[in-house]
């Protein structure tokens, strides 16, 4: 009977200190999951509008981009965040805002509509990167 | 790239599943292919693990040592059976290229355990400095005297030689021929396995021959037990049965016994009155009373392994068929063994005992680790029924077909059976028997093949083993 | 600061494993062998310096790839130690260069943005280095993907793994839901499998498939163009098995090996033995008979470890390495642009194939290929290839934060 029957002893040590070190990292992980806060990832994931074309309002170029921080308000009333000087926008024409780190565009029952895509928006939509806005004769890229 | 976390999650599902199917199937492969695979000759495991300890000794009953194991180096053994071709077949062998048979691989385990509380007092006692490590030993029920006898006396012939205590199921012997020598497995490997009768196969136990008439026994026994008056009738032998044109049954060289009671026809074998006694009981109480036998069924026995014997089913119109399975032809037959557990039935009472061979295992150093004991397979007949058929059997040797088997100073009682088995050749030479009539302490059966009658050689050879056994 | 402590706490564990393995491997030979602790003594040093470096400079980065990394490194070397000594040495050795390389390609990489657009530069390294042994190789067990140059053997297509995953991600980064897009990038796949199977390395073949087949997914979202590749791949299979007689073979020895135990099918037989006779727990360390497997350093060290360590420990191995795999996908996520997300799934992808690859193989669940475990098996290029690959996932988890 020498040493190396020691072994037996061992590999069920060894299995052991396998197995802590597994359940200690799923610890871990599931406290860094459920921390959320600051061991979480930084918002760094910001929305904006790219204009296409200013259409006829004189406060917007073309290329601007406008950045979206949780709401975009767009309209012809000063009130708005991002004010159109276009006829055929309406006082409060549309908003855009965050839910779950996805863009949401929704018509605030404008008169003339908001356009995406090419189809006009009924109620609300999700925005997906690259998609086209008109309002008015003003045109957008969601980025 | 929408959805991009989606997409994501998604594939690390997959990836879950398909490594949740490794885990699982490892799992399966442990729990079940693991085991009927570790056993596997091209696994050189197993070896390495019967050769770490010195291979224990086998020994007979009175401790007379049939094999011997030596280390010839780290990784090698050498196995000795010291008497050669006489064990061989209750035995075995082991070999890393042949293989392990018989007893070496029933008590496998046993032989290559060492005790741990041995080992622990060699560590100690030695100081680290191991001894070899020797394997447990195991006693058997076998005597080389009794074998001895009964391998020389069969000679050239083919054939089997079973020898039991009735009372306690010990196999004292068992004897099958041709046999070969385990000793030079490599050098005669061609030649047992090309040769056409076939040494490596265990007659005694594995061979399945038609009984002839020692099947008698049974039927008388059904008889006794299923046909009211059977002892007070007179039978009419007029040498023949004719079932039709093409089919009859007669007896041994046509004797005509004439007006014979149940008791003369069974001690001069008379083919007529057994043949009529099996279409009078029918397939079905023959067939029950052979199956209480063991017949059709596995019978349980330690450190070997018995054949099935194999009883028929007839339909209630193959008279012919039925009639010639109550004299132990047509389908029937039997191992050695199985005529010989039949004898010793009657001889303990009408109570078959399970057969063993091994009585003991010892450490090396002489503590017993385990005794295997007597048991009972079960109440086969009533021990009156027994009792007739013991009377009847004594008959036989003073007056009857087994003269030969008698021995001066000793009752010997039996049943010779001459069985057909193929066309043009000689019989079988069958006997069954036990000794003595008072108290029987011995249970034989011996066929010799193709040995002629069964009051010949078989009878011959019974008596003198019977003889040696009992004179010790 | 809960996590922190937790974090020291893991990596105490992993030096406690170091430490006890190595000691286990001291006292099993006669008389004691001291080498072994200075190995085990070599590697917590190296492990715990690298750690240091990279949570040191690199805080914000993921710290669980290069921990299971390591802890898949360590029993790795624990394993073939106790098979063959000199191989050990080399193959810690290589451990510190892959390591090396791993801090290096975190710190000298720079922006992997840059790289998005060398298309053909990558290419370029893929066909070269995937047809390199087909031209120029030489034969070894069996399959004719090892080129030798002055002595030094060494697998081109652990290199072309590389550059094809990165060219995949440059090729797909841009998809827009066109399929003439793919055309281009399907044509590289079949070339290189079919590279792949001419050079009989059936495995890598795989690898490659899982690692296409992964990023086409991401790329597109489309499970009929992933439907359709599986339709392909099997075609592809049933021609090259009625083409190729070793994949024939192969097929055949999976099927049922028993029959040839002794020729064709020794290999997987014997592992199966192997893995058969450890058990749940396993025999323990030096009293198994890994010996008797063939290539059990490399391809078969996993029958090695579940004979000697149990079945528990190979099921640990395959959680750690999902737990990577989970990891990686992690810092995907959380990618700034489709570049770098497409590297770090394919990286990944490619982790996670090779082991179902041999894991399955060693235990007969699909037929034997090939193939090393990354990071555990013994191998130079292997290791170094895979911790290249960590270490470009790792710095794509620095970026994304």
């Amino acid at each position: 009977m020498d040493l190396s029957s020691l072994s037996m002893v061992f590999k069920l040590v060894i299995i052991g200190i396998i197995y802590i070190i597994i359940f200690t990292a799923l610890r871990i992980m599931y406290n860094d999951m459920k921390g959320g806060g600051k061991a979480r990832r930084s918002q760094i994931r910001t929305f904006g509008l790219e204009i296409l074309s200013p259409g006829n309002s004189e406060n917007l170029r073309k290329g601007a981009v406008i950045p979206v921080k949780g709401v975009l308000t767009i309209g012809r009333k000063a009130d708005n965040m991002l004010v159109l000087d276009d006829p055929y926008a309406s006082s409060y024409h549309a908003r855009l805002f965050m839910k779950d780190e996805e863009c949401i565009l929704e018509d605030l029952e404008s008169t003339n509509g908001t356009i995406l895509n090419g189809e006009r928006l009924l109620g609300k939509a999700f925005l997906a990167s690259g998609d086209e806005i008109s309002i008015g004769s003003v045109s957008f890229r969601f980025i | 790239m929408n959805d991009i976390t989606k997409n994501i999650k998604t594939v690390m599902i997959i990836f879950l599943v398909l490594f949740i199917g490794l885990i699982s199937y490892i799992t399966y492969f442990e729990v079940f292919v693991g085991p009927k695979i570790v056993n596997n000759a091209s696994n050189k495991r197993l070896w390495v693990q019967r050769n770490e300890v010195l291979r224990g000794t086998v020994y007979d009953r009175d401790m007379t040592a049939l094999t011997e194991s030596k280390r010839i180096d780290e990784d090698t053994q050498a196995r000795e059976y010291t008497y050669g071709s006489l064990f061989a077949h209750a035995i075995g062998y082991v070999d890393i290229k042949y293989g392990i048979t018989g007893l070496e691989r029933k008590y496998d385990s046993e032989l290559i355990y060492s005790s741990i509380k041995d080992n622990i007092m060699n560590f100690i006692k030695y100081r680290g400095e191991l001894p070899e490590k020797v394997g447990n030993s195991i006693r058997t029920t076998l005597d080389y005297d009794v074998q001895k006898k009964a391998y020389d006396l069969l000679g050239s012939n083919r054939g089997a030689v079973v020898v039991l205590n009735p009372q306690t199921g010990e196999i004292l012997a068992l004897v099958s021929k041709p046999s070969y020598d385990p000793n030079s497995l490599d050098e005669d490997w061609e030649d047992i396995n090309s040769n056409a009768d076939m040494p490596l196969i265990n007659r005694a136990t594995a061979g399945l021959y038609p009984p002839g008439s020692t099947f008698k026994v049974i039927t008388a026994a059904s008889a006794i037990e299923n046909i009211s008056g059977i002892m007070d009738r007179t039978f009419e032998d007029n040498g023949k049965i004719v079932f039709n044109d093409n089919e009859s049954l007669s007896n041994y060289g046509g004797e005509v016994l004439g007006d014979i009671s149940f008791e003369g026809a069974f001690v001069h074998s008379s083919n007529v009155v057994f043949g009529t006694l099996g279409m009078e009981l029918g397939n079905g109480k023959l067939k029950d009373t052979a199956e209480a036998f063991n017949f059709n069924a596995d019978t349980p026995a330690d450190g070997v392994t018995i054949e099935n014997s194999v009883f028929p089913s007839f339909g209630f119109f193959e008279k012919g068929n039925i009639a010639q399975s109550a004299i132990g032809q047509s389908e029937v037959l039997a191992t050695p063994m199985e005529m010989a557990l039949v004898a010793s039935t009657v001889a303990n009472g009408g109570v078959m005992m399970k057969p063993y061979i091994v009585s003991q295992v010892m450490t090396s150093s002489g503590d017993t680790v385990k005794t295997i004991e007597p048991g009972q397979i079960r109440q086969v007949i009533s021990a009156d029924t027994a009792s007739i058929i013991k009377d009847f059997m004594r008959k036989v040797v003073t007056d009857g077909t087994g003269t030969n088997a008698a021995v001066s100073g000793i009752e010997v009682c039996g049943k010779t059976g001459t069985a057909d088995h193929a066309e043009g050749s000689e019989p079988h030479s069958w006997f069954i028997g036990f000794a003595p009539y008072d108290n029987p302490q011995v249970a034989v059966a011996v066929i010799v093949e193709e040995g002629g009658t069964g009051g010949g050689l078989a009878a011959k050879i019974a008596g003198q083993v019977m003889q040696a056994a009992l004179s010790k | 600061m809960g996590a922190d402590r937790d974090e020291k706490k893991l990596l105490k564990y992993i030096y406690l494993l170091c430490i006890v393995c190595f000691l286990n491997l001291t006292i099993i030979k006669q008389p004691v062998d001291s080498g072994a602790m200075v190995m085990a003594a070599v590697t917590c040093v190296m492990i715990g310096f690298s750690y240091f470096v990279i949570r040191r400079y690199f805080p914000e980065g993921d710290k669980h790839i290069f921990i299971f990394a390591s802890v898949l490194s360590v029993i790795g070397i624990v394993m073939i130690y106790r098979l063959n000594m000199a191989s050990s040495i080399k193959q810690i050795i290589w451990f510190a260069i892959s390591v090396t390389g791993f801090i290096l390609t975190v710190v000298i990489l720079p922006d992997l943005k840059r790289f998005c657009n060398l298309r053909y530069l990558f290419l370029a390294g893929t066909v070269i280095f995937m047809g390199m042994a087909t031209l120029i190789g030489t034969e070894i067990n069996g399959s004719k993907n090892w080129v030798v140059i002055a002595g030094f053997s060494f697998q081109p297509s652990e290199f072309g793994k590389l550059f094809f995953v990165a060219y995949l991600a440059s090729a797909l980064k841009d998809y827009r839901n066109s399929f003439r897009e793919l055309i281009e990038p399907a044509v590289v796949v079949m070339v290189c499998l079919g590279f792949m199977v001419l050079q009989k390395d059936l495995g890598s073949a795989l690898i490659f498939f899982g690692i296409s087949i992964t990023m086409l997914y991401i790329a597109t979202s489309k499970t009929k163009y992933v439907l359709t590749c599986f339709g392909l791949f099997a075609a592809g299979a049933m021609i090259s098995y009625q083409l190729f007689d070793h994949v024939r073979l192969r097929v055949m020895i999976w099927q049922n090996p028993w029959p040839y135990a002794n020729n064709q099918s020794y290999q997987v037989v014997q592992s199966m033995f192997s893995i058969a006779s450890g058990g749940l727990t396993g025999t323990g360390l030096g009293l198994g008979h890994p010996e008797y497997v063939p290539i059990n350093t490399s391809d078969f060290i996993f029958a090695a470890i579940c004979e000697e360590l149990g079945i528990l420990t190979g099921f640990a191995i395959i959680i750690i390495y999902f737990l990577l795999f989970y990891r990686c996908m992690r810092a995907a996520v959380n990618a700034g642009d489709n570049f770098s997300r497409l590297l770090a799934v394919g990286f990944s992808a490619m982790v996670a194939s090779q082991v179902i690859v041999i894991a399955g193989g060693v235990i007969n669940m699909i037929p034997l290929t090939g193939i090393t475990m990354p990071l555990v098996s013994y191998g130079g290029t292997s290791m170094l290839i895979t911790f290249l690959a960590l270490g470009v996932i790792q710095k794509i988890s620095e970026e994304g934060r």
